[in-house]
């Protein structure tokens, strides 16, 4: 079965879309057939969503159903670091490939912060 | 005097909060830029509620005060937050326009409807900029806010400027600011002790919120700052906290003024 992301939850800027997505999407894992959600390319999708639809999906042990389609690399950039962090299997597939794939995670750089006396050194740019 | 981050704390600070009425001194202002709007908005606000009101000298300049009263600055701010009428509760009701300031109330779309607010102005303007992702950044730090903020009201602000080739967005208010929503969750109790500038730095990072399943809009934040090669400064109580590509920094602010204060800083692509 293949489903919009705008199918399950619109907009798709907040963790609580992302919760609304995963109840809307629950009814179909509980069937048991993999699932594509096409990420829709022309609507913002932001981390929170994500993070909280791709959570939801490991919690409930249905993340290797889902295949998400990507259609750009920030996109895929947002899926490496959910997997990361929340040490959940996250399947994607190009909008131009047949191979379903394990994305890589990648975690956060978490850059050192330097502890100055005066405001920034570096003005706006 | 330009009244942004890096001075607004400083002339703040020189407010005499002893005095009955309190003089704030705004005369050598010729502008204003994003955070500093919103600072002096959550520096007022917060006092106001505290039963202080104050003397403001206006700028001299009649740029900035005109900016100012087509704001409607000192109505929205010079009052108890509740008794700010319910029409100017301003909700993006342009599409082209910039400069409105937007209040943010802890309600369920109040992300979504900002975010979109501000994709749709960037997308009606010639702006060459990155607009999802600065709808995405934007409306992860209005929901931050409508989450965890705690006080009555946030407020945030967007500008566009063409010669500059710049989109700054500031979001602030006067609520109970990181450290105390940090430490709330027990996790990270011990932060109740640190610099209010170290439970910054560490709400940047994944996963750490006060909540239990954790959060990652600030840390998403710092990112799209990074890739976008723009600027991010945050104050809370007397710390804060800048974000470059190349630097992450924290200090001390002049003044110690509840609750969280952020600028974003964009430029555009060339």
């Amino acid at each position: 079965m293949k489903l919009l992301s705008t199918d399950l939850a619109y907009p798709t800027l907040t963790r609580s879309r992302g919760a609304m997505a995963y109840l809307q999407l629950k009814p179909l894992l509980n069937e048991g057939a993999p699932i594509e959600i096409d990420l829709v390319e022309d609507q913002p999708i932001s981390l929170s969503f994500l993070d909280e639809l791709v959570r939801l999906l490991g919690d409930s042990q249905a993340s290797g159903q889902v295949t998400f389609l990507v259609h750009s690399e920030d996109i895929l950039r947002k899926l490496s670091r959910i997997a990361a962090m929340r040490s959940v299997d996250v399947w994607a597939q190009g909008v131009d490939g047949n191979v379903r794939f394990l994305v890589p995670p990648v975690p956060f750089d978490e850059p050192e912060a330097t502890q100055s006396g005066a405001k920034p050194s570096i003005g706006k740019p | 005097l330009n009244l942004n981050f890096w001075t607004v704390d400083e002339l703040l600070a020189k407010v005499d909060l002893a005095q009955v009425r309190p003089n704030i001194d705004l005369s050598n202002v010729t502008f204003l830029e994003p955070f500093a709007l919103v600072y002096l908005g959550a520096y007022l606000r917060h006092h106001n509620r505290h039963g202080k009101s104050f003397t403001v000298n206006l700028p001299t300049a009649t740029g900035a005060r005109g900016y100012l009263a087509r704001m409607r600055f000192w109505e929205r701010f010079n009052f108890s937050p509740d008794l700010i009428r319910r029409e100017n509760l301003v909700r993006l009701s342009s599409s082209t326009s910039f400069n409105d300031i937007l209040d943010i109330e802890n309600t369920g779309n109040v992300a979504e409807e900002i975010g979109e607010g501000v994709l749709r102005i960037l997308r009606s303007n010639v702006v060459s900029v990155n607009k999802t992702s600065i709808a995405e950044l934007v409306s992860e730090l209005v929901d931050n806010f409508a989450q965890h903020s705690q006080g009555p009201l946030a407020i945030c602000t967007v500008q566009y400027y063409p010669n500059a080739h710049r989109v700054d967005f500031a979001i602030g208010d006067c609520g109970i600011g990181i450290r105390n929503s940090l430490s709330s969750n027990p996790q990270y109790q011990s932060l109740r002790s640190q610099p209010h500038n170290v439970a910054a730095l560490k709400a940047f990072e994944p996963l750490v919120t006060r909540r239990g399943e954790g959060g990652t809009g600030l840390t998403e934040v710092a990112e799209g700052i990074r890739d976008a090669r723009g600027m991010l400064v945050l104050s809370t109580g007397d710390g804060w906290v800048s974000m470059t590509e190349a630097k992450t920094e924290r200090g001390f602010m002049y003044h110690d003024l509840p609750g969280v204060q952020i600028e974003l800083s964009f430029p555009e692509e060339r």
